[in-house]
């Protein structure tokens, strides 16, 4: 388990700090599957998403998607919610009701909560509005991924030499255990299991905070900073980073270029 | 302004043609008066003539004997006749003394007598008569009896001043009675507008279909409030479309600065600059994304995510949201949470408005203050005060700051995009609950009644 973590990890730090410059992956390349109708949109995800080394297939109709989905054979799908032919909504429904769990990201124009609350509940493992900045739509995928290769049984999450047990509640630094409050383990378990990877500020607040507007901004910065002050003391290599104008990232320092 | 009473166009108008139909009654009336008066009086003029007439020219021999004739004739006794000698003794007719007053000239008279006067019968009376001197050195004294006349004239009076102040005052209370209508009609209208002025532009003024001049009035009047509901609509979709427009190049030009941010080095001087650049992109669209937030919380009609909320539970999370923000900031804070009834409401929504409130309380507070969140039961449901120790919102500016883009002159230091209270409005319209500024001794007291208040809109103070 902690070989996948690592493996997992490893990639995710090529992808995500210096994108345009991790074309070389080791691991088997990750099949994406983009159903979208407008051209400018599919273009901007292609280029973000093959710069991050994934191979990418771009259908523009909703029956063609459907088709492609239903082999099963992606990893992660991108899904527009208004599509020529069948619409996105459908498309999840009908995947989920043939058993295919690829995960599904809906991208919508459509910002409305109940739009999302519809997208989510249809089947949609995350929903992304219109326009989006193509680094959230990259991050947010990527943490669709992981989840997916994470087997859900996992007790005891690890990330260097810092280790955070599930079950127990407890988190330590090497020797040294670290008192958290409840909202700083959530905060940590969610950058450990997205470790390596850059996760944004909504992102954050989403999966810790479980809502979906827009959290101000030095809100999010000082949860984090609280729990930095407890993770990287004095001494030790610090395992947060802030990822300029995104968000933040748990793990090692990446090497200079 | 409340319409008084006395004011009303209405009742104006009818007082002044309650007026001139006064005065036609009483000239009618007092017509009526004149025309019988003189006639009466015309009446009793002629007859005594013909007698002054008739006995004038008649031999003294047989004036007498002609006057005992007439008194006999005269069943009715309205004739005072009376012969007397030049002591004023009588020698014949039915008068027993010369009454004073015709004594000294010819003239006809008019004048109550007593029951001394009259040898037919005693009683006094009222009479009309006239002293004519004969050559012989005797008096002969003609007259009327116009006692019944006098009455027939009071009765006159009296019909004149009771039936002119009934008339007066019946079309008074008439005048109060039909001025109640109208006047209801404009109390309802001044209620109405008086909504519509408060930000309710869906409320139209009724109609009563009786197409009388307010009816015509109300129709101008609805058709304006179209045209301004349509304008506003029109500039609000076109602030929305500008800010939707926007944002898709905003997106692609902050990717662009982002890929070139990446691929920059750290210790560059353009780095910091395309950071720079980033950040302010990164303003930008998130006043654009507040400005459609206030947009789609106001069109949403339905309430879809409605669910019972147990404002403890969203208390303590805005508290553990927020502790670690105001620690940072040196600012204490506090929470006061009792148990409360839960609510219907979007906790989604309630929760994003609260964080607004709160964000703004923190940030308006210096470091070294304080901020307090007091969850209480009243006896008409939840209320949530959220108080600080900053400057506070003048109270000319308390309207102001839940419009769009406002930002209190108070505080120019402090960052903000100046939106956040119009989405809490929003989110607070859509609840029908109200959002009120207290008087706060010092810095800033907010108070959110968490009950449905008919039409709440932030003008309301």
């Amino acid at each position: 388990m902690i070989c996948l973590l690592g493996s997992l990890y490893g990639r995710g730090i090529r992808y995500s700090l210096k994108p345009r410059k991790s074309s070389t992956v080791s691991s088997p390349m990750v099949q994406v599957l983009t159903i979208e109708d407008d051209e400018t949109t599919a273009r901007e995800i292609r280029a973000e998403l093959v710069s991050r080394g994934f191979s990418v297939d771009v259908v523009d109709s909703g029956d063609v998607g459907l088709q492609k989905a239903m082999q099963g054979t992606y990893d992660v799908i991108t899904l527009d919610r208004m599509l020529p032919g069948t619409d996105g909504l459908t498309i999840v429904t009908r995947l989920r009701a043939a058993g295919i769990d690829t995960p599904v990201l809906m991208i919508s124009a459509l910002s409305d909560v109940d739009e999302r609350i519809r997208g989510l509940r249809a089947g949609g493992d995350d929903y992304l509005t219109k326009p989006f900045a193509s680094e959230e739509m990259a991050a947010r995928l990527e943490v669709l991924i992981r989840r997916r290769a994470t087997p859900s049984v996992t007790t005891v999450l690890r990330v260097e030499d810092l280790e955070l047990d599930l079950v127990s509640r407890c988190a330590r630094r090497g020797d040294r255990l670290l008192e958290l409050q409840h909202t700083e383990f959530r905060l940590l378990e969610f950058l450990m299991r997205n470790s390596g990877q850059v996760v944004i500020r909504a992102m954050i607040f989403e999966a810790v905070w479980g809502y979906h507007f827009d959290p101000y901004t030095n809100l999010i910065d000082v949860h984090i900073g609280r729990l930095r002050k407890k993770i990287d003391t004095a001494g030790l290599p610090p395992l947060i980073h802030t990822v300029r104008g995104s968000g933040y990232r748990l793990g090692t320092k990446l090497p200079e270029k | 302004m409340k319409l008084k009473r006395w004011r009303s166009t209405t009742l104006r108008m009818m007082v002044v043609f309650g007026a001139i139909f006064g005065s036609a009654v009483a000239l009618l009336l007092g017509f009526i008066y004149w025309e019988t008066q003189s006639y009466l009086t015309g009446q009793v003029d002629t007859v005594l003539n013909g007698m002054v007439t008739t006995f004038a020219g008649m031999p003294r021999e047989s004036l007498a004997e002609q006057i005992k004739e007439s008194i006999q004739y005269d069943a009715r006794h309205i004739f005072l006749i009376g012969l007397f000698d030049q002591d004023g003794k009588p020698i014949a007719g039915n008068l027993l003394h010369i009454p004073d007053l015709l004594k000294g000239d010819r003239t006809l008279h008019e004048f109550f007598y007593d029951a001394s006067l009259r040898r037919d019968f005693a009683a006094p009376g009222v009479a009309v008569a006239g002293a004519i001197p004969l050559p012989s050195g005797e008096w002969l004294i003609l007259g009327r009896d116009v006692t019944q006349l006098t009455e027939v004239r009071h009765v006159i009076e009296r019909s004149l001043i009771v039936g002119g102040s009934g008339i007066l005052l019946l079309g008074l209370a008439g005048l109060f009675a039909s001025s109640i209508r109208p006047l209801r009609r404009i109390e309802d209208i001044r209620e109405i507008t008086q909504k519509i002025m408060m930000g309710d532009l869906q409320l139209r003024i009724p109609e009563s279909g009786k197409h009388d001049e307010l009816d015509i009035l109300a129709v101008t009047v609805n058709r304006m409030l179209d045209e301004i509901a349509r304008l506003l609509s029109e500039v609000k979709s076109v602030t929305e479309t500008i800010a939707h427009d926007l944002r898709t190049p905003l997106t692609r030009l902050r990717a662009q600065l982002y890929r070139t941010l990446q691929e920059c080095d750290e210790d560059s001087s353009e780095f910091a600059n395309y950071e720079q650049a980033v950040v302010e992109t990164d303003t930008l669209l998130r006043r654009f994304q507040a400005l459609l937030r206030i947009a789609e919380i106001e069109n949403r009609q339905r309430h879809a995510g409605f669910g019972d909320v147990d404002l403890r539970e969203v208390a303590h999370e805005i508290r553990n949201l927020f502790e670690p923000l105001a620690e940072e900031k040196g600012v204490a804070l506090c929470a006061s949470v009792e148990p409360v009834a839960t609510i219907r409401a979007d906790p989604d929504l309630l929760f994003e408005a609260l964080s607004n409130l709160m964000d703004n309380a923190i940030k308006f507070t210096p470091a070294g203050g304080s901020v307090k969140l007091i969850l209480k039961s009243t006896s008409l449901g939840p209320e949530i005060d959220i108080l600080d120790s900053g400057p506070g919102v003048p109270v000319q500016e308390r309207h102001a700051v839940l419009q769009r883009f406002y930002r209190s002159s108070s505080a120019p230091g402090a960052e903000g995009f100046g939106l956040g209270l119009s989405i809490v409005s929003a989110i607070v319209r859509l609840h029908h609950f109200k959002l009120a500024f207290m008087d706060a001794p010092a810095g800033t007291h907010l108070r959110l009644e968490c009950w449905p208040h008919a039409h709440w809109r932030p003008a309301e103070r």
